[in-house]
């Protein structure tokens, strides 16, 4: 069952309905925006650091003022990960754990092939940091990164509980 | 309108709340330690991704002794190569545009003889299966 409403501003909003079903779980806008997040778990089990990117070109911080404290932002045209706001990225990972990290005792951060990430730039400021970088090899993500394996789906079913919620 | 009790208008800023919210429940240290399990990154195994990764563009034939079998004898991928490495005399091992060349290719890459073409009858159903 399709049903079809329309907003003020000339939004479109679709909603798929089965009989007896009370919950909405798709709802489809006519313009629509994409979002990056961007996570750092730690291996003695606790998030680092949460950073999302926005689509947009002036910073807007109104954005965050629902989310926790020690949550990052970025505004992009495309709302994609560059080199340039990997670096920052970077910055704010050291600011997160700036007590532990020493000459002598350095961390380890594993992180993707993607283009942005394997930048000369941002591999020399991780060094200087105190970082040192492990990128995974190609097409094995689904299987060796550990977000995608335990903590994706549990994301997606607590995200739909929320938006049943409202 | 059906919805006007429940309606809502949808900002940036009640969905990155709900995003929030939901990265919080969802990243446990239970699914973190469970992570970092299943990569084999912490206890650590280097060999970790040899039997779950397989190059695409390889796939094995068999002789004319599988033809009289069924689909459904033959639900697991697993059992159907260890019957495949049974048969390694009868068997080869070629690529996909191999494939896509055609017999003649694939007698010269071989060295088969031309008796054995007619294996390559069965060969369009187990083809579907190992791409799979």
């Amino acid at each position: 069952m399709r049903q079809v409403f329309k907003h003020a501003n000339n939004w479109e909003l679709r909603f798929w309905l089965k009989e007896g079903q009370i919950t909405i779980y798709d709802i489809i806008p006519k313009f629509w925006e994409s979002l990056t997040i961007n996570c750092v778990m730690n291996a003695t089990w606790d998030i680092l650091l949460r950073f999302y990117i926005f689509k947009g070109e002036r910073l807007q911080d109104d954005y965050i003022q629902l989310c926790k404290p020690g949550t990052y932002m970025a505004m992009q045209n495309k709302a994609s990960m560059t080199s340039f706001i990997f670096k920052e990225f970077l910055s704010f990972s050291k600011r997160s754990i700036s007590g532990r990290i020493l000459l002598t005792n350095r961390h380890l951060l594993i992180v993707d092939g993607h283009s942005s990430h394997v930048t000369l730039e941002a591999i020399e400021q991780a060094h200087e940091f105190g970082l040192n970088m492990v990128t995974l090899p190609a097409h094995t993500s689904h299987a060796l990164q550990p977000f995608d394996v335990s903590c994706l789906k549990p994301f997606k079913t607590t995200f739909r509980k929320e938006k049943d919620v409202v | 309108m059906l919805f006007k009790s429940n309606y809502m208008e949808l900002n940036i800023i009640t969905l990155i709340g709900w995003v929030d919210q939901a990265l919080d429940k969802s990243i446990t240290e239970q699914n973190i330690r469970f992570g970092f399990r299943v990569t084999c990154i912490y206890p650590l195994n280097p060999r970790a991704m040899d039997n779950k990764i397989e190059p695409s563009n390889i796939f094995t034939m068999v002789a004319n002794e599988h033809k009289g079998k069924k689909r459904n004898q033959m639900n697991n991928l697993k059992e159907m190569n260890q019957e495949l490495n049974s048969l390694l005399p009868q068997t080869f091992v070629c690529t996909r545009q191999e494939y896509k060349l055609g017999l003649k290719n694939v007698m010269l890459a071989t060295n088969l003889k031309q008796n054995n073409a007619t294996t390559w009858t069965c060969h369009a159903t187990l083809w579907k299966l190992m791409i799979r």
